[in-house]
């Protein structure tokens, strides 16, 4: 480079001396992100930090702050011990790997469906969109009615394709739980579908036609292209789905209140009852950690294995 | 363990024997002026009764009658209002005053200390202590303390569609009937698209009242009595016949707590609930209905007299209040003349300054010739048969609660047979007991 050039010319910019590296600090990217994390902080990490602090103690809210009694890791050590959380835990992880393996599954299978032209294409998959968005007591009463003994038309239908005596769904131990997997399923599947239609679209369509030069069925590219380059968002699925589901509260609180008996008492309700119905906040504090480190590891584990098993385009 | 002694074992008086008790006294802390009281003070009044079913008409009463305002707070009686009431109680928010409506709950804000003591107070009027004297089932945590006041009666009768009693040809039952004629009724009025009874009365807990559940000095459960295994064997066999309404029925529609829907849409002949039941009754809008309902005590049993958990609605001053004596005009006035405001809720006031008449047409509203059966009303609703009482034992009364609803429910669709429930009850309860003491 000729200095004098670089002076001279006319559409050189004249350019500063190099300066020693010395970043100016400004508030104002934090003031863009204040409120987002003081939000952060009021309604996740205060009452995270606090949940840990109490799980240390036998409290029961209404005696205040005064009423907190340090008990060192006797929760912790009851939690291990408790058979009952243990029976919860075993209900979650059928609710759990019985709902969203299939959710995935379809929704994998309906995005598929949705993804080629066809008429309607766009209602339908409005229509299968739906249940993600509807509020969760409508749906709550909807299914109460539909799994109805006596009067629901599931039963009606199964009466009139011969089954004498059908399940009595939500009021039967044996078949509560598989009711709610049902539910489920149904309400996670158009989200499935959607994320996955959202990565069809990226797939390149160069791959397909080299497989069509080399006669290659539906199948055939649909097992060895489709599936493995949805890899990840698969892998994004499974992994909020299973964490999501594990949490799962809401439904089976309006639905069965754990029952029959204790038959659909996953660990999120059981947690519960101990903190809102019998006022033990420590050991529910203390069993909601025990549940956090048991999701955690085994999502650790998943993401060790999809490093093999996850197809990623770089 | 958290065991609390009530001071009395008497049983508190009914209605009628309440208004005698205090029948010299009779009406009113209002009659006289108030105390003069701080000028410009706001009570903040949490309570479980919707505003719109009588606590704003009573507040704004009082407010007139008082000049002190009160703002009346909604919360939901389960478990999530419990708890934003805790919280509040707590000092998030004031609360001079509110409500508790289960004893578990009870004894647990007292013993927190979260209750104002009104113990002075009601030693220093003589109507509100002659009646708390006279009435047995007050909950105290000790002699002569108290934290909390009843405002109402909440016995059971039998609810009877009229129609089904008519179409059947069958006399509707009266006081005196027993166990077997309702059982027999029950039979009668089945024909398995309408069932005769919703679900039996609990005969165990009504015969052996207070602290049923527990052991006589609450160290163990008391499910082993064979009062517990009769009482759900009776109604398991009357499920199978078919004459008590369908369990799966009450599991799949969430019937445990609002069983109103199978006795207004005429699925039920005979209901067994309380009168705050009384305003699904009333509400033809949302329950259309065109039959009459009239009413009878409960069919004898033991040794025809029987114990009802009854007196409820407990009112309470918050702990840290700053304005107890106004707390306390407001609690005299909730009981009597502010009980007016709360008949509509179904409310029958557990200190009758009322008269019964106008306690009965209150609370059957104005189209009572159209719904109901009034003398068959007051006959059931006054029952001198009735005893009252408090549970004193607590210790873990709500894990209690929810194993039994828990194998009740598996009990009667038929999971377990009558000797596995009381057997898995009595180990789960005397472990939960042994766990909390």
């Amino acid at each position: 480079m000729i200095d004098g050039q670089q002076r001279t010319h006319p559409d050189w910019v004249e350019l500063e001396p190099p300066r020693k590296s010395r970043k100016r600090f400004s508030w104002t990217p934090y003031l863009f992100i204040a409120p987002n994390l003081l939000g952060f902080a009021a309604f996740t990490l205060l009452p995270l930090i606090f949940a840990l602090v109490v799980s240390f103690a036998d409290w029961d809210v209404i005696s205040g702050m005064k009423g907190i009694t340090w008990v060192g890791l006797e929760n912790f050590r009851d939690g291990f011990s408790d058979p009952t959380f243990w029976k919860a835990m075993r209900i979650t992880a059928i609710y759990v790997l019985g709902s969203i393996p299939l959710t995935v599954v379809l929704g994998l299978l309906l995005a598929v469906g949705l993804n080629g032209p066809s008429p309607g294409r766009g209602i339908l998959r409005l229509i299968f969109f739906i249940p993600y968005i509807v509020n969760a007591v409508a749906i709550s009463a909807t299914w109460i009615l539909l799994y109805h003994p006596r009067y629901g038309p599931i039963n009606a239908i199964l009466r009139w394709i011969g089954v004498d005596r059908p399940p009595l769904w939500l009021a039967s131990s044996d078949w509560a739980l598989p009711a709610l997997i049902i539910m489920a399923i149904w309400g996670g599947v158009g989200y499935n579908a959607i994320i996955f239609l959202a990565a069809l679209q990226t797939l390149p369509e160069d791959l397909y036609e080299a497989s069509d030069l080399d006669g290659a069925g539906v199948i055939e590219k649909f097992r060895s292209i489709t599936v493995p380059l949805l890899s990840p968002t698969t892998f994004f699925l499974l992994i909020t789905g299973f964490i999501g589901s594990s949490q799962s509260w809401g439904m089976i609180n309006l639905m069965t209140r754990g029952g029959p008996g204790t038959s659909t008492t996953v660990a999120s309700y059981f947690i519960y009852q101990n903190a809102f119905q019998y006022y033990r906040f420590g050991y529910a504090a203390a069993l909601s950690w025990i549940m956090f480190a048991i999701v955690l590891v085994l999502m650790l584990l998943l993401w060790v294995y999809q490093r093999r098993a996850v197809f990623y385009d770089s | 363990m958290t065991t609390f002694k009530t001071t009395r074992r008497r049983l508190v008086g009914t209605g009628i024997a309440g208004a005698a008790l205090v029948g010299a006294a009779k009406s009113t802390a209002f009659a006289a002026p108030l105390l003069k009281m701080q000028d410009g003070v706001t009570l903040e009044v949490w309570g479980g009764v919707p505003a719109e079913n009588g606590p704003q008409a009573l507040v704004d009463a009082f407010t007139e009658a008082s000049g002190i305002k009160v703002n009346y707070t909604r919360y939901v009686n389960d478990d999530t209002g419990n708890t934003q009431l805790d919280t509040a109680l707590q000092g998030s928010t004031t609360v001079d005053a509110f409500f508790t409506y289960q004893v578990a709950r009870l004894a647990q804000r007292i013993n927190a200390g979260a209750a104002l003591d009104i113990s002075e107070k009601i030693a220093g009027d003589e109507q509100i202590s002659a009646w708390v004297a006279e009435t047995d089932g007050i909950f105290t945590i000790e002699d002569g303390v108290y934290h909390s006041l009843p405002t109402t009666q909440e016995m059971q009768f039998m609810f009877i569609n009229q129609k089904i009693f008519e179409d059947a040809g069958i006399d509707v039952p009266t006081a005196g009937w027993t166990l077997d004629d309702y059982v027999g009724l029950a039979g009668e009025l089945s024909d398995g698209m309408t069932f005769g009874t919703y679900a039996p009365m609990n005969t165990a807990t009504l015969t052996i009242g207070q602290n049923a559940w527990y052991n006589e000095d609450g160290s163990a459960s008391n499910f082993g009595d064979p009062l517990f295994a009769e009482h759900y064997g009776r109604h398991r066999q009357m499920v199978d016949d078919g004459i008590a309404f369908p369990w799966t029925d009450v599991i799949a529609q969430n019937l445990r707590a609002y069983a109103q829907t199978p006795f207004l849409t005429e699925q039920v002949a005979m209901w067994v609930n309380s009168p705050w039941s009384l305003r699904y009754v009333n509400d033809k809008e949302q329950y259309p209905h065109d039959f009459v309902t009239t009413f009878a005590p409960l069919p004898s049993f033991a040794d025809g007299q029987y114990n009802n958990q009854g007196i409820n609605n407990w009112m309470l001053g918050g702990a840290s209040t700053q304005y107890p004596d106004e707390v306390w005009e407001l609690i005299k006035f909730w009981l009597t003349d502010g009980a007016v405001y709360m008949l509509p809720a179904g409310k029958i006031p557990a200190l009758m300054t009322l008269d019964q008449a106008t306690v009965v047409d209150g609370m059957l509203g104005p189209n009572a010739d159209e719904l109901y059966d009034k003398a068959a009303f007051e006959a059931a609703a006054f029952d001198p048969d009735i005893r009252y009482y408090t549970d004193s034992i607590t210790t873990g009364a709500a894990e209690i609660s929810t194993l039994l609803s828990g194998l009740e429910d598996r009990l009667l669709i038929g999971e377990l047979d009558v000797d596995q429930f009381i057997s898995e009850l009595t180990e789960g309860a005397d472990g939960i007991i042994a766990a909390a003491q």
